[in-house]
């Protein structure tokens, strides 16, 4: 198949998606460590505060309810309980996600 | 035949002719948006009702920043991606099935016929009480919009097959296995790559009105909650990512992989190759 083949197009294309797709994981996993590393999280269950970069939508709270339960929004900060380390993790991996802390419940 | 068509090509445009067309087109794309821009003031108009392009790129904006519209896009895209898989395997197998097998044929023809003129639409809210609201209405709803174009070029496609190839592969001893993957399917890929553009097609309106209905993430889910919420500029943008998504797909899957097809069979002329 040569460099001007029509097949090349959605084999570039797809090279390309893959690459965004690959990075977008790779600098997840990097901003999920730099916001969890200092809470030293050991598998199990916990308390924690998740902060945004600004006021939570129903997008966000829904996606935390899925982790565990949410127990108050204070702006940016969403408290949560029951969520396990593996889970809080996750949703670190997301951009919108500012800060990580360990909170001690209610 | 393909290399020979290669070589028979135009030489290339020179990059002024070549950058003609996208730039008229900008240009004709930027003039839309002045006058929208422009109309908004004297219209007078709450940006709710009617929202200005600056209020749509500040929405387009608002939802990367907050992570909702490329999460929704890639909802979107798996549920598109799967439906549409399934739809044309579906779509291939019950066409050579048809057009291949006249008792098949005479069985299922008057049912397909039926449904066909059934639009998805018509079906969701059943769908939604059979198997709830998400993924598995969605992805039905999908495969059931790609499945009948599929079904009907695939359908043309074998039953146009010219039968002396038939013939000469099994005077040559080949078997109806043989005469069906080195000839039937080969010959019928022009039907089914134009199934599949158009089936792809109508695949896209079916998801965004699956999403509306039957979803809580999705672009379609985003143009149906934005007006919901009064929020009329993520609406759409909603909208203009649905249209632009399909340009990408139609430009870069669809349409090389129909042109590869057609090339394949010696059927592309210059101008198509240039268009």
């Amino acid at each position: 198949m040569n460099a001007r083949h029509p097949m090349m197009r959605p084999l570039y294309a797809t090279a390309v998606l893959l690459a965004i797709g690959l990075g977008w994981i790779a600098w997840g996993h990097l901003h999920a460590r730099g916001l969890t590393d200092a809470l030293e999280l050991r598998p199990g269950r916990g308390h924690f505060a998740v902060t945004l970069a600004f006021a939570p939508e129903a997008f966000h709270v829904t996606r935390l309810q899925a982790i565990g339960r949410v127990i108050e929004v204070k702006g940016p900060t969403v408290y949560m309980m029951d969520v396990e380390s593996a889970a809080i993790r996750d949703i670190a991996t997301n951009y919108w996600v500012k800060g990580v802390a360990r909170w001690p419940g209610r | 035949m393909a290399g020979s068509l290669t070589a028979a090509r135009a030489p290339s445009l020179p990059w002024s002719r070549r950058l003609a067309r996208p730039a008229k087109g900008a240009l004709g794309i930027f003039l839309f948006l002045a006058a929208w821009q422009v109309s908004v003031p004297l219209i007078g108009l709450e940006p709710y009702f009617y929202p200005a392009p600056i209020d749509v790129w500040f929405a387009f904006v608002d939802l990367m920043r907050k992570g909702i519209l490329p999460v929704y896009t890639v909802d979107s895209l798996s549920r598109y991606g799967a439906g549409v898989a399934i739809g044309i395997v579906a779509g291939v197998f019950f066409g050579v099935l048809i057009g291949l097998n006249a008792f098949a044929s005479r069985l299922l023809s008057p049912t397909i016929n039926f449904l066909f003129a059934i639009v998805e639409v018509a079906w969701i809210p059943i769908f939604v009480i059979w198997w709830g609201y998400g993924y598995k209405t969605i992805l039905i709803a999908l495969t059931y919009v790609v499945f009948f174009p599929v079904l009907y070029n695939t359908l043309i496609g074998v039953r146009t097959v010219p039968q002396p190839l038939i013939n000469a592969v099994r005077a040559l001893g080949g078997t109806r296995l043989q005469v069906l993957t080195n000839v039937i399917l080969p010959a019928s890929l022009p039907g089914i790559i134009t199934g599949l553009r158009v089936g792809a097609g109508f695949a896209f309106r079916g998801l965004i009105f699956a999403e509306i209905v039957a979803a809580k993430t999705g672009l379609g889910y985003l143009i149906f909650e934005g007006a919901q919420s009064h929020q009329t500029a993520r609406t759409i943008v909603g909208m203009i990512s649905v249209g632009l998504i399909w340009l990408l797909i139609d430009q870069f899957y669809l349409k090389p992989i129909e042109r590869a097809t057609i090339e394949r069979w010696g059927l592309v002329t210059d101008a198509e190759q240039r268009a």
